[in-house]
């Protein structure tokens, strides 16, 4: 006898599952212990001894097919279930907003210059914002008749009677740092100063009562005017980040001499390229040296300074120097 | 201060643009802002002669005229001068031109074909003014009836074109106040000639002390070190010639009269202030120098009366002040129509002196500016002589040969040497000591060679900013021009410092606060009182002594009132919600300080949020923030400091957490009060935290390293006590106490649930904690954790009167 091993397998590759019950049905006429294949099973006993090995390797290979054939159908099927949807399920629905966090631009602005800094080997150092005569004026060669002391430019906290190195005043630049750094440490010194400044001025787009600078100090033996050029290069390429067009022009500082201001070639598009500043600079004035007790014989240095709100301004196309203050989240959020 | 491009040559013959110029003079320190062109060539404009001159039909004021300018037809030009006429030769602005004088708009006049009451007009003929060649508007310009019809407008007058510099004066740079001391730095750079407008410095022979026309004598020799008046008898006052009255224009100056223009002439020249008085009202022939012990009332020129503090210096006549000295003269003794005899001052004010008067006066001048930035107190004498000469020249008049030199105090000029190697080592340069010498003498330095390295170079006395060996360097390098200090071959490759730990720890915070969706602000310092009153006492608050306004006269002692504005802020402008974070310092009085004695000055974070934590979406409904947003994004921070494990949280009131290390107070957690929510316009709630990082830095610098724990091996068990207790009883404290009690096999817990209801009966309600132990060493039976919760349950029952619910 010949079990009719052919028409089922043909049956079950050709057998239509389209749906839950077509499934069913394929599981029960050729899966189940009641189906089809189980039936030739069964008739196995029927054969001559010889031709069961043969039979039974036939028949595994159809009980194999018919159990993969459904279990491939279940899968495909299940898959394609999802046809009926709830409105909350639609996948293009508008996801709900979440806060996000920024850092302010004066801080991103901040932190591109001392990376730059940081390669160049530089630490960091502060101060207090409520500093004395002496570190803000007196030891970085401020005649006692500058105007710089005067009221209409400084805010004052404290006016000593009897000795005007002891009136304490909100700093008007960070270089009181630079003495503070140079008391503390001997030289090799490479260090920035960043913080908050106050001077009198009225608020207007361009000027505030307070600001904030990034200083740098290089004081080491042979610092010379070539390196601060040299530096002030690379300085601006590397916060541009890009080839600059700049030329170095002579300036005055009490603390420094020669002194400089760099310009860089400024473009924006429709309007003409003009130069603007973009720091101060210049060699350490032997007097401020001496004043930390540093031999100018023996130890030079160079030192600049830039405003935060200057550079920050460039960088982002800002040209009221208010909108740093105000903290509107529609300006802040640009920043994230 | 502004400079003419055309009166420099002058000085100094050059053939460079005035870009170029104004380059070269930004490279040596003279910082030329803007360039502005003054005058016009007049292209454009040509010489006519009126054939026809009738009346408008339509306007009674009009002329219709034709004017021959050479061309085949006249042109038709409709005319409102009352003088035009027929026969006369004008200027005739043809279609196109563009004149130098601009519309109410700012924009240039530009003659076009136009009507005018109907009938066609093909040009302009121009009054002086339209041509910017004077201030007469009264009638059109007639010419000379020589002028050749045709011809162009510049080969019949006088265009001077000319270009205004505007230059940001350093302060150290005196000298350049003038045009002679620009063109000093322009001839050094070019490596020219400069031609100076006076002869000598000095006239020995000439000057006395005594003279038998005017008597001067100086009181107060501090203040004023030099006094010379030469008189000018027989003049006639009137105005200035072209030339003059021309260049005092192109800078911006009005001009007044032949005498008062030549001594402001002379002060843009050579720098030194004059000042001329009608010699005939200055009584007693006496000029007296001195200072009042009184505030005096005065009437300066500019016929305001004055309030003069005690103090200033003044000029007086043998009965009354006359001037201010150095800043302005008196109403009393200026040149007027009928003036005949003039006395001419030049002096050498002290410049703090000066300055003081002008800024309690609040009056700069010209005069003003030059004397407190310090002049040359040996040119006294050449300035007065060059200033009579000019008025000799254009007044009449006759010069008296003896002048009177008061000269009190002498200004000897320094010596100080410069060291080529020195120059050298401090630029990077290798400057041979011939150039560095030949630089100086440009700048009119007397230099001697002392040695083949060294320079003995005598400064002059126009030059009080050179002082010591380092100026002239800056001279030499300045006038070489940086930008050709050559590249160095190396710079040394540095030894990087470490940074300092604040900067690492405050990087951190910054970041931490970012990724926990803070927003970083930065809030103003300075605060009004009654708002900082608000945040500390007031014997705590430092306050500046000379605030712009009340809004800002005291320093911040707390960030809080920051977070308040910004947040008031924003929600004034349709913010629903605020997530704000700032790192500042904070002010307050108290001992010992931290930098300065009595001032504590220190750096501290905060955390704010308020509003909306959501707003109504289809996903969830509109839900406000709470303080426990806050708290969270707080137990973070802190955890990503490694703080976290030692801070404990009390409670200060129902409304502020306190957060203390090991008893010591760093921080604090609170809703915001209503009314000080009002006081800066904000309805919605606002939670703040405040901490102090100068604390919080000293901490976290003392805490070991940070050292990876293994992660568990075995399962840990969790265990759900709810607990029943009196209304009054804080979570926290049941919180705390099992922590304590549960030891170190307890590793996390969570409170799941909190109600009150009647179930429970009035003034009780139920909080339930999810403990997980965990055991390193095995996996955690029931049986293993019962003893420890039995523990906790008898602890919560004996301190809280806690029951346990089933």
């Amino acid at each position: 006898m010949k079990l009719d091993t052919d028409s089922i397998r043909k049956s079950i590759r050709e057998f239509e599952i389209n749906s839950a019950e077509s499934l069913e049905q394929f599981r029960l006429k050729y899966v189940s212990r009641k189906g089809k294949v189980a039936e030739l099973f069964s008739k196995m006993g029927t054969l001559a001894a010889e031709e069961r090995a043969a039979a039974g390797k036939v028949l595994n290979e159809l009980k194999n097919e018919a159990q993969s054939r459904f279990d491939q159908a279940k899968i495909d099927l299940e898959s394609n279930l999802s046809t009926e949807r709830a409105a909350s399920d639609d996948i293009t629905l508008q996801a709900p907003a979440r806060p996000v966090g920024s850092h302010h631009p004066l801080t991103l602005t901040l932190e591109e210059i001392k990376r730059v800094f940081y390669r160049l080997g530089f630490s960091i150092a502060e101060g207090p914002e409520i500093e004395d005569d002496f570190h803000n004026f007196t030891s970085l060669n401020f005649p006692p008749e500058h105007p710089a002391r005067d009221m209409q430019d400084t805010f004052y906290i404290h006016k000593d009677e009897h000795q005007i190195d002891k009136d304490l005043l909100l700093r008007t630049h960070t270089s009181p740092v630079q003495i503070r750094k140079m008391l503390e440490q001997r030289p090799p010194i490479r260090s920035i100063m960043p913080g908050r400044v106050y001077r009198n001025e009225s608020v207007t787009y361009k000027s505030y009562f307070l600001f904030h600078q990034v200083e740098a100090l290089y004081v080491d033996k042979n610092v010379n005017f070539a390196e601060l050029k040299e530096t002030l290069v690379m300085l601006a390429e590397m916060v541009f980040n890009r080839k600059v067009e700049y030329r170095l022009r002579p300036s005055f500082f009490p603390f420094t001499e020669p002194s400089l201001e760099m310009d860089i070639w400024w473009e924006q598009p429709g309007k003409p390229g003009k130069w603007l500043e973009i720091l101060g600079a210049g060699m350490v004035h032997p007097n401020v040296l001496k004043s930390v007790d540093i031999d100018p014989e023996v130890y030079s240095g160079f030192a600049l300074g830039m405003g935060v709100e200057r550079m920050a301004s460039l960088r982002y196309g800002i040209d009221d120097i208010r909108i740093f203050y105000d903290n509107d989240v529609r300006f802040l959020e640009q920043f994230q | 201060m502004k400079v003419s491009y055309n009166w420099l040559k002058d000085y100094v013959s050059f053939d460079q643009s005035p870009e170029q110029v104004a380059e070269i003079l930004t490279l040596t320190g003279l910082e030329v802002e803007e360039i502005h062109k003054v005058g016009s060539d007049l292209t454009g404009v040509v010489v006519g002669r009126v054939t026809a001159c009738d009346q408008h039909p339509n306007a009674d004021r009009l002329k219709l005229c034709r004017v021959d300018v050479g061309e085949a037809e006249p042109l038709q030009i409709v005319c409102g001068a009352p003088n035009v006429d027929v026969d006369q030769k004008v200027l005739v602005a043809t279609i196109g031109t563009e004149l130098p004088v601009s519309l109410p708009d700012g924009s240039p006049l530009v003659i076009r074909k136009s009507k005018i009451r109907g009938e066609v007009s093909l040009g302009m003929i121009c009054a002086e003014d339209e041509l910017g060649l004077g201030d007469d508007h009264a009638g059109i310009m007639v010419l000379n009836p020589e002028a050749e019809v045709g011809a162009s407008a510049s080969s019949v007058v006088n265009t001077n074109i000319d270009f205004i510099f505007e230059i940001g004066l350093t302060p150290n740079r005196p000298d350049a106040s003038c045009h002679l001391g620009v063109a000093r730095d322009l001839a050094a750079v070019l490596n020219k000639h400069l031609k100076k407008p006076f002869k000598t410095l000095s006239n020995p022979d000439n000057a006395v002390t005594d003279h038998p026309d005017i008597s001067i004598t100086i009181a107060d020799t501090d203040k004023c070190h030099r006094y010379v008046g030469i008189l000018v008898t027989d003049v006639k006052v009137g105005p200035s010639p072209d030339w003059l009255s021309s260049r005092l224009k192109s800078i911006g100056l009005r001009p007044i009269n032949n005498i008062v223009d030549a001594t402001n002439y002379v002060l843009h020249e050579l720098g030194q202030p004059l000042h001329a008085f009608d010699y005939n009202l200055v009584s007693e022939k006496k000029i007296e120098v001195k200072a009042f012990d009184k505030e005096r009332s005065f009437i300066t020129l500019d016929e305001v009366e004055r309030k003069v503090p005690a103090g200033s210096l003044f000029i007086c006549d043998g009965t009354k002040p006359v001037a201010i000295a150095g800043i302005m003269g008196g109403l009393n003794s200026e040149i007027n129509d009928d003036t005949k005899n003039v006395l001419i001052e030049s002096a050498y004010f002290e410049p703090v002196g000066i300055r003081k008067t002008s800024k309690l006066l609040n009056l700069q001048t010209d005069s003003s500016y030059r004397f407190e930035r310090g002049i040359d107190p040996n040119i006294t004498y050449a300035a007065a002589h060059r200033c009579a000469t000019i008025i000799r020249d254009i007044a009449g008049g006759k010069i008296q040969a003896k002048y009177v030199d008061v000269h009190p105090v002498k200004t000897e000029p320094r010596k100080v040497t410069l060291r080529l190697k020195r120059l050298n080592k401090l630029l990077g340069t290798s400057f041979m000591i011939n150039q560095a010498v030949s630089v100086l003498r440009a700048l009119e330095f007397e230099v001697k060679k002392s040695s083949s390295d060294e320079m003995i170079c005598t400064v002059p006395t126009f030059r009080p900013d050179v002082t010591d060996e380092i100026d002239l360097i800056e001279e030499v390098a300045r006038i070489y021009d940086y930008n050709k200090i050559p590249n160095p071959d190396y710079i040394h490759i540095p030894r990087p410092e470490v940074l300092p730990f604040r900067e690492q720890f405050l990087t951190r915070l910054r970041e931490v606060a970012r990724s926990l969706d803070f927003r970083e602000i930065y809030a103003n310092s300075l605060l009004h009182e009654n708002t900082a009153t608000a945040f500390a006492q007031d014997t705590d608050l430092i306050k500046t002594l000379n605030p712009i306004s009340k809004d800002t006269a005291v320093l911040r002692p707390s960030l809080i009132p920051g977070l308040l504005k910004a947040a008031g802020y924003n929600f004034n402008r349709g913010a629903k919600s605020v997530r704000f974070f700032e790192i500042g310092n904070t002010f307050k009085k108290g001992n010992p300080g931290t930098w300065h004695n009595g001032i504590i000055e220190e750096t501290w974070m905060m955390l704010g949020l308020g509003g909306l934590r959501r707003e109504e979406f289809w996903f969830h409904k509109e839900e406000p923030y709470t303080i426990f947003d806050l708290r969270s994004a707080v137990e973070v921070l802190l955890g990503s400091i490694h703080l976290n494990k030692n801070i404990v949280t009390k409670k200060i009131s129902d409304h502020e957490l306190g957060l203390y290390y090991e008893n010591k107070f760093i921080g604090s957690i609170a809703e915001v009060e209503k009314k000080t929510r009002d006081y800066f316009d904000v309805s919605a709630p606002l939670f703040v935290a405040t901490l102090c990082v100068s604390d919080m830095l000293e901490l976290a610098k003392n805490l070991p390293p940070m050292v990876y724990k293994p992660v568990p091996k075995f399962p840990g068990i969790d265990f759900d006590l709810a607990l029943q207790v009196s209304s009054n009883i804080d979570a926290g404290d049941l919180e705390q106490t099992i922590r304590s009690v549960a030891g170190s096999r307890l590793t996390s817990i969570s409170t799941f649930d909190v109600f009150e209801g009647k179930s429970l009966g009035s003034g009780q309600k139920s909080i339930a904690f999810r403990l997980k132990f965990i055991d390193e060493m095995k996996t955690l039976t029931i049986k293993d954790v019962d003893s420890i919760i039995t523990k906790v349950v008898r602890k919560l029952s004996d301190s809280y009167g806690a029951k346990l619910r089933s």
